[in-house]
């Protein structure tokens, strides 16, 4: 019974770091073989960076996956909404400011 | 507490459980705002990378495969953390010591490349008073750097904990945290080197 649980658990590891090689090999690909025109390009690295994130999330950090501990996923959004707010906004603003300043 | 786990082995399993619950949410709790402290650096980064001021500018300074080996050599890191912890749950103490030990050695050595890169820097003139993208480069990757090397210390008393005092209820619970820790640094790690390295010698 526990070897078989450890089989699963050491499974869910062995998918996160075959998810996050390939995601970093095709960022890395992308990069210096100059695969993609220059906005999608930053949106692709963007897209796979956040895909890696939430594949290293499930996999090595087990989030989303215990049903009581709700208050985790709960601070985790709370987390990502100053995140946003911090991030977008300092560059919203210091953009305003170089076009109005500058 | 600890007189109770030694002499009432069933009531204080709901204790311990309830302790361990608390201490990783807790822990939880200080990842989260150690990401916002990230976010500001990533945000100060982002609205510094162009004022190189007439110095280097990310494509002129960045190695991109010494920073894929760095990546390549954390995640792995992060990888055999959770195999260690693995362990640790199955009570198997010499494994968990082993991979735990598989685990510095990797960290140590992204660090040693992190270091080398940054002694580079310097050296050629480019230090983080050279211009507002370096001095936020530095800021940003040193602070993780300085992550790295507290949670290697950590690590390594960690470990001699467990080896002198086996996989008890405390130990076990300390090793969790430091797993949070080490993959949380992993998570970043991929910004990092997607905004800092990727992106900047893309544009």
């Amino acid at each position: 019974m526990s070897a078989e649980i450890k089989k699963a658990t050491v499974s869910e590891y062995v998918i996160g770091l075959v998810i996050s090689l390939v995601l970093t090999m095709t960022a890395y690909c992308i990069v210096t073989n100059e695969l993609l025109p220059e906005p999608r390009m930053t949106h692709a690295l963007i897209g796979l960076a956040l895909t890696q994130a939430i594949a290293q999330l499930l996999f090595f950090l087990h989030m989303w996956r215990e049903a009581s501990p709700y208050s985790n996923l709960v601070l985790f959004c709370f987390m990502c909404m100053v995140l946003l707010i911090v991030l977008i906004g300092s560059l919203w603003i210091m953009e305003n400011l170089n076009y109005n300043l500058m | 507490m600890i007189e109770q786990v030694a002499t009432h082995p069933h009531p204080p399993l709901h204790a311990d459980e309830d302790i361990y619950t608390k201490t990783m949410f807790g822990f939880w709790v200080y990842i989260m705002t150690d990401c916002i402290l990230f976010t500001t650096f990533f945000a100060t980064y982002l609205v510094l990378h162009n004022n190189t001021f007439g110095g280097p500018s990310a494509r002129d300074l960045f190695n991109l495969p010494y920073a894929l080996a760095e990546t390549l050599i954390l995640l792995t890191s992060s990888f055999t953390c959770g195999i260690g912890t693995i362990c640790a749950h199955h009570k198997q103490k010499r494994q968990t010591i082993g991979w735990f030990a598989i685990t510095f050695f990797l960290g140590i050595a992204f660090l040693a490349l992190e270091l080398n890169e940054f002694t580079n820097f310097v050296h050629e003139g480019n230090s983080w008073q050279r211009s507002a993208f370096l001095s936020s480069f530095f800021t940003l990757v040193g602070a993780h750097g300085l992550h790295i090397t507290s949670g290697l210390l950590w690590m390594f008393v960690c470990f001699s904990q467990v080896l002198m005092k086996g996989l008890t209820a405390v130990t076990t619970r300390r090793v969790m945290c430091l797993s949070l820790f080490w993959h949380f640094l992993d998570v970043v790690w991929i910004f990092i080197f997607t905004i800092v390295y990727l992106m900047g010698v893309a544009a």
